[in-house]
């Protein structure tokens, strides 16, 4: 897909941040309003999101949590990976993607599920 | 036969290591197997204990519901399985199912990690739903991407014959490194045994290769790729020899033509010579260089007549034309054959008859071929009691020599030589080489001796022309009897005695001189002459000259035949002994005189008289006789 435009990502964990550096399609990004994903790593930078989405209400994107707990938490959130009991978890929530119209391939299809 | 035996005992050996090397690796990987068993074995009583546990402090049929009604009792329960954890088991969880069919926590033991109370759990595995559905405990592997997880047991927790959960109890990756750890020294030692047993192997390798190279390189004679003696003796290790026929091949007068065109040249007719006999050998025959010039073919008995097919190889070796430096050049060789008897087992033995019958062919002039009965290989020596049988019914011939005056060319004395009959191969007479031994200092040497003075005191009646010689040795003339009875004999044909020279033979250092000029004195004492036999080599020497009375010198045949091979030098030694002859007033034979070359220079050297095969061999007197008239 060489005319894909890149996705742009605000993360502020440095960790993630140089993982994801070797992605070609995605941009760092370093405002909310800028970005096509977020990904929540902790409880900080979901509180400052709650801020700006206070003062912006219209304001809408992709939010993808690192903890089970930030994805609990945060509503808007549409899925989460991170890890539990020395196994890694994926999962979405069907109607928070419905929500934001995504389709996911099939191969993810098996971490689709309703509620938490 | 050791060659293959070696090669069997080194592939055993291999095979052996190989098959030790397989068990230390089953042994060890069974070791760390039975580790495993008994820690998922510990898993299980684990599992059990807590299932009994969970089975008396839920009530109702329904385990799910309980919990999802009492969470003071869920905090409780894990509380107890966090006692549970040990640094041997890293997570005890329990799951369900919920409607939709995705696994969510129940209780977990994990205390400073809690998880929320049907949180969601993907498992990332098809053994969860197996256990699940038939109710019976797995371990499994668990696959990549997770995190310090050695095996998880999956527990079914039953109840109304239902599965109403499913207890993972994950041992730990840590745990199992530790184990290993234990497991290590045993594993480093077993790694480093099968490292030494493969260098062996690999050694044992390199070396029979390098035996079995060796060995290919020993079983051929380099320059003419005929077979080595090597070869032979590890065939008759295998074979028996009786199942062959042998023929000895020796190339006549070879070292000129090294001489005169150079050894390239030699080598190369000798690799010609080779060739061409391989070449007409029979299916399973083969040719050995024994060395030199002198080759052996060994030809399997049932392939081919073997005195037809010597003949025919002779013929063709004769005719064979090599061209050498572009001139052709013709070979003879000599050949000795022996049709091998039933029961010949020594190879030494029979390579000894071929030998003594080269020899032969050799005195004889070379190039010829003369073949070997079944006798000497059989019985080359006679015991006692064979020749006591023999002498008893005076089965006893003497043949003559000539002895030629160099001067005439006329044969002037006859030298006596003894020959037993055996019955059983009358043709083939007995040498005194094959029972002189065993007869020496008995009574049967004095009537062999006796029959022998008779005999010939019996032929110079009937040819009152002829002399006679006959052999004796110093040694048995020491002993009285023996001495007695030639003084009998003497004393009875005394006018025939001046006819007579004894051949004295002396197989020992004289110490005392004085006692062996009596004797000689007695022995002359009717006019009988005194030669000394094999002057020149062993103790024949010229003390003998100096302090006995002799007539007669006969060079050793070694000495004479070197004329051939080396005329010049041989030739100052025999003018030094004709010096010192002439000095003492004795006269020369010389012994051996096998071909013509050799006869014109003992002629040219002025020695007085020859004896040899060129100018016949032991027979009948009779036969002399007749040709004499």
């Amino acid at each position: 897909m060489p005319n894909k435009p890149a996705y742009r990502l605000y993360v502020d964990d440095p960790v993630y941040k140089n993982i994801l550096k070797k992605e070609e399609k995605v941009v760092f990004v370093d405002r909310f309003e800028n970005a096509d994903f977020i990904l929540f790593t902790d409880e900080s930078l979901l509180e400052r999101y709650r801020e700006y989405k206070q003062a912006h209400p219209e304001y809408s994107t992709i939010l993808f949590a690192t903890r089970y707990r930030l994805l609990k938490n945060c509503k808007d959130a549409v899925g989460a990976l991170y890890w539990r009991k020395g196994r890694p978890q994926l999962l979405f929530l069907k109607p928070r993607l419905k929500h934001h119209n995504i389709v996911l391939p099939t191969m993810f299809k098996k971490f689709e599920i309703e509620t938490l | 036969m050791q060659r293959n035996r070696l090669s069997r005992v080194i592939f055993i050996i291999i095979g052996a290591m190989l098959l030790f090397m397989s068990y230390l690796q089953y042994a060890i990987s069974q070791t760390t197997e039975s580790i495993k068993t008994l820690e998922v074995t510990k898993a299980q009583e684990f599992a059990g204990k807590i299932e009994r546990y969970l089975k008396t402090e839920i009530k109702g049929d329904s385990l799910v519901a309980y919990l999802d009604a009492h969470p003071e009792k869920r905090h409780e329960i894990d509380k107890m399985l966090h006692a549970f954890l040990t640094k041997e088991f890293r997570y005890i969880f329990l799951l369900t199912k919920d409607k939709e069919g995705y696994y969510r926590f129940l209780l977990d033991a994990s205390i400073d990690e809690p998880v929320p109370y049907r949180s969601i759990f993907f498992p990332n595995s098809d053994v969860y739903d197996q256990v699940y559905r038939s109710g019976i405990a797995k371990v499994t592997k668990q696959k990549e991407h997770t995190e310090g997880i050695w095996l998880s047991l999956l527990y079914p927790i039953k109840k109304a014959n239902k599965t109403q959960m499913l207890m993972v109890v994950d041992l730990s990756e840590a745990y199992s490194e530790n184990l290993n750890r234990l497991n290590d020294p045993l594993i480093r030692i077993v790694k480093y045994m099968q490292f030494f047993l493969l260098l062996s192997i690999l050694l044992l390798i390199y070396l029979m290769y390098n035996y079995t190279r060796m060995q290919k390189a020993l079983m051929t004679d380099r320059l003419t790729a005929a077979k080595s003696k090597y070869f032979l003796n590890d065939f008759f290790g295998k074979h028996t020899l009786d199942a062959y026929n042998m023929i000895m091949i020796d190339i006549d007068e070879f070292k000129s033509i090294n001489a005169r065109f150079g050894y390239e040249e030699g080598d190369r007719v000798l690799r010609e010579f080779s060739k061409t006999v391989q070449e007409h050998l029979p299916n399973n025959a083969f040719l050995v260089r024994n060395g030199g010039t002198e080759f052996l073919v060994v030809i399997p008995k049932n392939t081919v007549q073997i005195v037809s097919f010597s003949q025919n190889l002779f013929k063709l070796l004769k005719e064979k034309v090599y061209v050498v430096e572009n001139e052709p050049l013709h070979i003879t060789v000599s050949m000795s054959v022996m049709d091998v008897p039933e029961g010949t087992s020594s190879l030494q033995k029979a390579e000894r008859v071929l030998d003594a019958r080269m020899l032969e062919v050799k005195n004889l002039g070379k190039n010829s071929i003369l073949f070997v009965g079944k006798h000497d290989v059989l019985n080359r020596t006679y015991s006692l009691e064979q020749v006591r049988y023999m002498l008893d019914a005076e089965q006893l011939i003497c043949l003559y020599q000539p002895i030629i005056d160099n001067q005439t060319e006329k044969a002037v004395r006859f030298e006596v030589l003894a020959r037993l009959i055996d019955k059983e191969y009358p043709d083939k007479y007995v040498t005194p080489d094959q029972f002189m031994d065993v007869i020496k200092g008995t009574s049967q040497y004095l009537k062999m001796s006796k029959l022998v003075l008779r005999e010939a005191f019996g032929t110079l009646q009937k040819y009152p022309d002829i002399y006679l010689s006959v052999n004796l040795d110093l040694n048995d003339l020491y002993n009285t009897e023996v001495m007695s009875m030639i003084m009998e004999e003497l004393k009875a044909n005394r006018l025939m005695a001046d006819r007579l020279s004894f051949e004295i033979l002396e197989e020992h250092e004289i110490k005392d001189y004085d006692r062996v000029v009596t004797i000689f004195k007695q022995l002359k004492m009717y006019g009988s002459k005194i030669a000394i036999d094999d002057f020149g080599s062993g103790y024949a020497n010229y003390s003998h000259v100096l302090h006995l009375d002799i007539d007669t010198l006969k060079v050793d045949g070694s000495l004479i035949r070197e004329l051939s091979a080396m005329p010049e030098r041989t030739e100052i030694l025999l003018r030094s002994i004709q010096t010192l002859a002439r000095g003492f007033g004795c006269e020369i034979v010389a012994e051996f005189v096998s071909e013509q070359t050799i006869y014109e220079r003992v002629k040219a050297l002025g020695l007085d008289y020859s004896q040899g095969y060129y100018f016949g061999k032991p027979q009948p007197i009779e036969a002399y006789m007749a040709s004499l008239k």
